[in-house]
């Protein structure tokens, strides 16, 4: 099963993406909205190596010239850092979200959206008409774990 | 969004083309090059040749030869001289035209001027307001430049108009107030404000990026192995 993972401190310029343990590169947007309702949204958007901009599901789609890099984080570095990870083909029962390598039990749902600013680009009459073809986006950085308590209590979490 | 951009795009452009289009190619009677000119060419200078009609427009001709005196609803009238001259304006079919429209003038008044070919007789209606004033300007002979401009008043009313009495005089009224004119150029105007607006949007928007597009930039670390965010 395709395994997905998310290393960092809640800054986006540490901020590690791994498909299967290797670390990508290009990546400008991750979403996460998985619950036991059935939701499962799990989105990567990236820069691929054509340039093109790709849109996929993290564990159904074959992530399709993507770019990956070698790891940026020593030991020393993942030690301040913290890693969500998640297992799954795509099918809520399968899934298995982890915590610093830790298995969690009593999800909920889990909740991560990352996006980075977006580049503008074009120019000319039309960038000053419009602004540019994309506007530059706020960074996005939101990652959250609802529990279930024993006493059935929901606690919300952040990750990192 | 984007079709605001569009019709705003459309709107400063159709300005532009009737700023650059003069507007006197519409109207339906002009002298032809009356204004704008030295004094030296003005109501009173003297000219080497006769050019332009007075008025312009409406059959006649710049070959027609100068005549005296009302001729049948003759493209000329009285006196007035047969060269261009500053007095341009519209000329009227008969008083009728503009009294129908604006009513008896409050004073009428006799004046003679002299021009380029002798004295012209004028009777001067007179309806008050800014109209007023501006004729009595035209009728001096020239216009100071920013009467053409859009920041003064007279910019907005029209050239006064004129027409040939029975009697031989000629008969001026003031010019009126211009709607086209002050909606083409709040046209313009509001078009240049507007992308003065899109741009100065547009580079605060590229400053604020700047400001997080630096640290973005730093997101995509190609060149250097073993980046630590895999963002760009």
């Amino acid at each position: 099963m395709p395994e997905f993972s998310i290393e960092g401190n809640g800054r986006l310029e540490k901020t590690a993406i791994y498909y299967n343990g290797e670390q990508l590169d290009g990546v400008r947007e991750v979403f996460l909205n998985i619950d036991e309702q059935g939701t499962f949204d799990a989105l990567l958007m990236y820069m691929g190596t054509d340039g093109r901009s790709y849109t996929k599901n993290i564990f159904t789609d074959y992530l399709e010239n993507v770019r990956t890099e070698p790891p940026g984080f020593t030991d020393e570095d993942a030690r301040q850092l913290s890693m969500l990870t998640v297992i799954s083909d795509g099918d809520l029962e399968s899934t298995v979200v982890a915590r610093n390598n830790e298995e969690q039990f009593g999800v909920v749902s889990v909740f991560v959206h990352i996006k980075a600013p977006s580049v503008p680009e074009g120019g000319g009459l039309r960038a000053f008409f419009g602004g540019s073809k994309q506007i530059p986006d706020a960074t996005e950085f939101r990652a959250e774990i609802v529990y279930r308590e024993d006493n059935g209590d929901l606690t919300t979490e952040g990750v990192f | 969004m984007q079709q605001l951009h569009r019709f705003g795009l459309i709107a400063v452009l159709a300005a532009l083309v009737f700023m650059i289009v003069p507007l006197d190619a519409f109207a339906q009677r002009r002298g032809g090059g009356s204004f704008g000119g030295s004094r030296g060419r003005g109501f009173s200078g003297q000219r080497s040749s006769p050019g332009g009609s007075f008025g312009g427009s409406r059959g006649s001709s710049r070959a027609t030869p100068p005549r005296s005196g009302r001729d049948g609803g003759a493209s000329r009238f009285g006196n007035a001289p047969t060269t261009r001259n500053s007095f341009g304006g519209s000329r009227l079919n008969s008083s009728g035209d503009y009294v129908g429209r604006y009513g008896a003038p409050r004073a009428t008044e006799r004046r003679t001027m002299a021009g380029a070919n002798g004295n012209t007789n004028y009777t001067i209606n007179r309806y008050g307001g800014m109209g007023d004033g501006f004729m009595m300007g035209y009728m001096m002979g020239s216009i100071p430049w920013y009467w053409s401009m859009p920041f003064h008043p007279a910019y907005y009313f029209s050239r006064p108009a004129t027409v040939v009495n029975p009697d031989g005089t000629t008969a001026v009224y003031p010019g009126t107030f211009q709607w086209g004119t002050l909606f083409i150029t709040l046209l313009v105007v509001g078009g240049i404000v507007y992308i003065g607006y899109v741009w100065l949007r547009n580079r605060r928007r590229r400053m604020a990026y700047t400001t997080s597009g630096t640290m973005a930039a730093s997101y995509d670390d190609d060149q250097r192995p073993g980046a630590q965010s895999s963002f760009m």
